[in-house]
């Protein structure tokens, strides 16, 4: 159970990202034509990235102590003090823009340049905010893979 | 035809809101690590600093975004959207100088 939520969390972050980048090429390409995708792209990412918060958060507050205890002890401490700290923490500036995206999509995009703009700038962030968290995600996994293949090897 | 019009009172209200939420957040992630009082209400609050942590800026968007809007506010979306971005970037970035600080 805990690797399904282990790999279920970035599975959605990313699935919220995609979606965050179809909202991003929908708006830059607004038409009337595309404004029912829009908003639901945009629903999917408030969907995605609550499943990301919910499976992510699960697995850092019920399995995640005994890890950072392993990485701490291993060659690459700064992947939870600076990597692991940093993303958990950011995680919640993606979170609320995520929350905001159907709202700000609700408005007139097609005539209105400023409502564009937005949506363009609180989609382009979600992307931006979720690619960085996945990649120190991937740092916090290789500080666990080094400290587990050091304790292997002593 | 492309306008500037301000923006309706919800996305208004709730984008100044995430620009709140933001600010708020990355201020209290430094003032936790700082009072530990301040962690262990987050604690009591959720169970877990973290989970405390997030059910206040949750609930922080949902109350200061519900408040603007009810007020009426209007603002022009491309200040919005500069806004924004520039709450987004000092979090990304205070946040990533905070914990190679401490």
């Amino acid at each position: 159970m805990a690797d399904i939520i282990l790999f279920a969390h970035p599975t959605f972050g990313v699935m919220a990202i995609l979606a965050a980048l179809w909202v991003f090429v929908d708006a830059l390409n607004a038409s009337a034509l595309n404004q029912t995708r829009l908003r639901v792209a945009a629903g999917l990412v408030t969907f995605f990235m609550i499943s990301a918060w919910f499976a992510g958060g699960y697995w850092y507050v019920v399995w995640f102590p005994p890890e950072k205890a392993l990485i701490l002890a291993g060659p690459w401490p700064f992947a939870h003090d600076l990597f692991m700290e940093t993303k958990e923490h950011l995680f919640f500036v993606p979170l609320i823009l995520s929350l905001y995206l159907p709202i700000a999509v609700a408005n007139d995009i097609v005539r209105n340049q400023g409502a564009r703009r937005l949506v363009l700038v609180v989609a382009g962030l979600i992307v931006l905010n979720g690619l960085a968290i996945e990649g120190a995600g991937a740092v916090v996994n290789h500080g666990a893979k080094l400290a587990l293949a050091g304790a292997h090897a002593r | 035809m492309n306008t500037q019009e301000p923006l309706g009172h919800w996305t208004s209200g709730f984008g100044i809101a995430a620009v709140v939420t933001i600010i708020f957040s990355t201020v209290l992630t430094c003032v936790q690590d700082i009072y530990p009082a301040a962690a262990h209400l987050l604690v009591l609050l959720g169970g877990h600093h973290w989970t405390g942590h997030g059910i206040v800026d949750v609930v922080l968007f949902g109350v200061v975004g519900t408040i603007l809007a009810n007020k009426g506010v209007h603002r022009d979306g491309s200040r919005l959207a500069a806004a924004v971005a520039s709450a987004a970037i000092f979090g990304g970035s205070a946040l990533a100088i905070w914990f190679l600080m401490v």
